[in-house]
């Protein structure tokens, strides 16, 4: 009996020193936090050796990046020479072999002249954090308790590393908890004082391990074989929302499993104790749980079972991950989103790798090319592009993607109707990071094939009517024709000056002045020359004969001019008639002539600042079935006798001009046997018109280009009549 | 080499280049035409010339690239611009770039003889 009492008291204190280390090894997280692996490491070794009285023990941890990883080691002090954790290592492979698979629960080997038994524990399901030897020299080693201890604390261990490899959050929650310990530790130092005063030291431990406990980063919770709870941490309380005297002693089932699991859990419980298999326990598992307002949520949950005696003891450690679930379905929303977005907006859209491999298209893309999307990746987009382009887009996006510049090109890309190629724009931009690396290239493809064609008949037009000097401009053309002859006018000066000051020369030097009165001559006559040169220009051209719709070609003419005008702040007007009749003759050159009648238009209001510079550009039919255009403006205006001579050549009013605008498309009035004329204007400005004859049908009628000027009734004298 | 001050004459046009230096050596210089500058500047004319008249609009160099030339070379002949095109903003600007003067061409003997004087007053 008294034995028994012994027996059973041995059996309590080994149950109470287990249950105490188990605290301890349990709150090493606690220490950990924010700590490197050598921190866990050193710590491991620490602990260990105060709970186990190990004669060695070894950890090697390694580096997620394969850096040299850590190597530590501790022997105890009487035992043999002190050795390297390098050398330590080496010699206990050479007890355990290479291969993980092959190791035994316990290895036996020698140190010196000790024999020792070794635990190896592999960190991580696959030892992929590292390595745990625990060696020592008693026979019994390890025993069970010792062994749960070892197990617990490299578990603690591969924790601490899988934390410490996610930095980020484990260092918002060590701030946290280093907050809370620094809190507690103040508390219970206060505490501590006053209990030191009345209590005994063995209070203060049980308080100190219970403050430990509390402030693990888990919810702990054990029960009995009986399913019911015998302790509950702090953690505990605030995940479940039972408190630590409410929930002890109730059935753990009814206070944290949802109840459709609660069934499985008990067989699982009764099937463990018969068979001693748990699938489930000594492993992370993610499950439901419930808390007190019948909310469920998710955990991650290990169940560590514990002999105590005869009977089992359960641990369960619970960490709530609905903040870390919520994110990850944030995160998947938020995916989901961009590729719905991506998928309906009427664009297409494209996206590659940092260095230009092409790793998605969206469907409108697909669409239009009629080309599946796995032929596109990579470098497949370029059997989208017509093959004279090809190359050109390849080497600007090969040269994009190596400066990070943006992209930019137009290529004709495959089009799912009948294979035909299409004109496009195709972009990219690289998203870059703050070190202005580049994480990705997002692009787009705009058809602009029917604009670009517009253009292309847009330029063809304009090209037709900028030909030859038609649409050079009268400034432009003065500008030449005074190049041309002041280059002869030049010499003839220069020339003349020579030859009086060689005849003044005393003697006189009359051989020399002859030759530059020849040179004199020979320059005249190239002056002569280029004058003759540029009246041909104007009248020996054949006029071409065709049926002109004058409103068309007014229309044209605007359009051309159009800038022109808005720069000058001109705003311009038109009426053009409807019932306007054909008009036989070349429409270049009435186009020519509506310009320049624009242009001075225009010119004539540069000067006016007072009142706005208004154009009025209109068309009719007269009773004598002509023909009528007439531009009005409310420039600085002719006087009458301005307007009797603004048709001779070289006359001009404008300081850059030549005078040859109005001459010149009088000649162009007259080949088309019509006549032209300028009024001043009831108020401010002049208007200058023309009018020419119908055509006679729609036939083409010749007009003679050299028409006879007789009846065209356009000298000075009838100017001035029609004033 | 003559002693008298060496004028360099640069035209594309022939008759500039009959003309002008005819009227120069008359006004006591030495003279020596080229077509084109970069004739001049190829020839050993180039460092001993005291002034030199330069047309604007060339084939191939221009007056103003003559000009910018001659400035990278860091020789500082004074310029007479010729030109037949009359254009106030060109005349302005070459002579902010330090041409002495821009003679539009057709030009007066006195006019010419003025802008030598102030080109050779200044060495």
């Amino acid at each position: 009996m008294e034995l028994q009492a012994k027996h059973s008291g041995e059996d309590v204190k080994r149950l109470q020193r287990c249950i105490s280390d188990l605290i301890s090894t349990m709150a090493l997280p606690a220490l950990w936090s924010g700590g490197d692996p050598s921190q866990i490491g050193r710590t491991l070794i620490d602990v260990l050796h105060r709970m186990l009285h190990l004669e060695l023990i070894y950890v090697n941890l390694k580096d997620p990046q394969g850096e040299p990883g850590v190597e530590m080691a501790r022997m105890d002090s009487s035992s043999s020479r002190a050795m390297p954790p390098g050398e330590v290592g080496a010699m206990l492979q050479q007890f355990m072999g290479n291969d993980p698979q092959k190791w035994i629960a316990r290895i036996d080997g020698r140190v010196g002249d000790r024999s020792l038994s070794f635990v190896p524990l592999q960190l991580g399901l696959h030892g992929e954090l590292g390595l745990l030897v625990a060696g020592a020299e008693r026979s019994d080693f390890p025993g069970p308790t010792e062994e749960l201890l070892l197990r617990v604390a490299s578990n603690q261990a591969v924790i601490a590393l899988h934390d410490f490899r996610r930095r980020n959050e484990q260092k918002r929650q060590a701030d946290e908890l280093d907050r809370r310990v620094a809190q507690r530790t103040r508390e219970l130092a206060a505490a501590n004082q006053e209990l030191e005063l009345s209590q005994q030291q063995l209070c203060k431990t049980e308080e100190r391990t219970r403050m430990i406990i509390d402030t693990a980063l888990n919810a702990v919770v054990t029960m009995d074989a009986s399913g019911m709870v015998t302790s509950w941490n702090k953690q505990a309380e605030t995940v479940f929302g039972w408190s630590s005297d409410e929930a002890i002693g109730q059935r753990m089932s009814e206070l944290i499993i949802p109840p459709p699991q609660r069934m499985s859990h008990e067989n699982g419980l009764r099937h463990f104790l018969a068979t001693g298999e748990g699938p489930l326990l000594q492993r992370r598992i993610e499950v439901n749980s419930f808390r007190r307002d019948g909310v469920e949520f998710p955990v991650e949950l290990e169940v560590i079972p514990l002999k105590v005696g005869d009977d089992w003891v359960f641990s369960a450690f619970v960490r709530d991950i609905t903040e870390s679930r919520r994110a990850q379905e944030k995160l998947r929303q938020s995916e989901l989103n961009l590729r719905q977005m991506t998928e309906t907006i009427p664009e297409m859209l494209w996206s590659a790798t940092p260095d230009g491999a092409i790793d998605y298209c969206n469907t409108r893309f697909l669409d239009y090319t009629g080309v599946a999307a796995d032929e596109i990746m990579g470098d497949g987009w370029t059997r989208l592009i017509h093959p004279d382009d090809v190359d050109a887009a390849a080497r600007e996006w090969a040269a994009c993607v190596a400066g990070g510049t943006p992209y930019r090109v137009e290529v004709r890309a495959i089009h799912a109707s009948g294979n035909t190629h299409r004109w496009c724009v195709m972009n990219a931009l690289p998203l870059l990071d703050k070190d202005g690396c580049i994480l990705k290239w997002h692009g787009t493809v705009v058809d602009m094939h029917d604009w670009k064609q517009a253009q292309e008949t847009l330029r063809h037009t304009q090209a037709e009517l900028a030909n030859l000097s038609q649409v050079m401009t009268m400034a432009q053309l003065t500008a030449a024709i005074a190049h041309e002859v002041n280059q002869p006018l030049s010499g003839i000066v220069t020339n003349a000056s020579t030859c009086l000051r060689m005849l003044n020369a005393d003697p006189p030097n009359v051989e020399g002045a002859r030759e530059t009165a020849r040179r004199t001559i020979r320059d005249g006559n190239r002056a002569a020359d280029v004058i003759s040169r540029l009246r041909a220009l104007f009248s020996k051209r054949q006029a071409a004969t065709e049926t002109v719709d004058l409103n068309e070609a007014a229309r044209e003419v605007i359009a051309l001019l159009l800038n022109m005008l808005q720069r000058a702040r001109v705003s311009l007007r038109s009426e053009l008639a409807d019932d306007l009749p054909l008009v036989a003759g070349d429409r270049v050159q009435l186009q020519q002539v509506i310009m320049n009648l624009v242009q001075n238009a225009s010119d004539a209001m540069i000067d006016v600042h007072d009142r706005s510079r208004q154009l009025l550009l209109r068309t009719r039919r007269d009773e004598a079935d002509h023909v009528c255009l007439s531009v009005q403006d409310t420039g600085v205006g002719l006087d009458s006798q301005a307007a009797s001579r603004a048709f001779d050549p070289f006359y001009t009013t404008k300081s850059g001009g030549m005078g040859i605008g109005l001459a010149v498309s009088r000649s162009i009035i007259e080949n088309h046997q019509g006549r032209i004329w300028a009024r001043p204007n009831d108020g401010p400005g002049t208007t200058f018109s023309f009018c020419i004859p119908r055509s006679p049908s729609s036939e083409f009628v010749e007009v003679p280009p050299n028409s006879s000027r007789g009846s065209a009734a356009n000298s000075p004298a009838e100017v001035a009549r029609n004033l | 080499m003559d002693i008298r001050s060496l004028v360099s004459v640069v035209d594309d046009d022939e008759s500039v280049r009959e003309s002008l230096p005819d009227l120069l050596r008359e006004f006591g210089f030495a003279v020596q035409p080229f077509r084109s500058g970069e004739e001049f500047l190829a020839s050993e004319y180039a460092e001993h010339t005291k002034c030199l008249i330069l047309d604007i609009a060339m084939p191939g160099m221009s007056g103003f690239d003559v000009q910018r030339e001659l400035k990278l070379r860091k020789q500082r002949i004074p310029i007479v611009f010729i030109t037949a095109h009359k254009d106030e903003t060109v005349r302005k600007a070459v002579v902010e770039d330090g041409a002495v003067a821009c003679l539009l061409k057709p030009f007066s003997d006195t006019a010419l003889f003025q802008a030598m004087c102030a080109a050779l007053a200044l060495q």
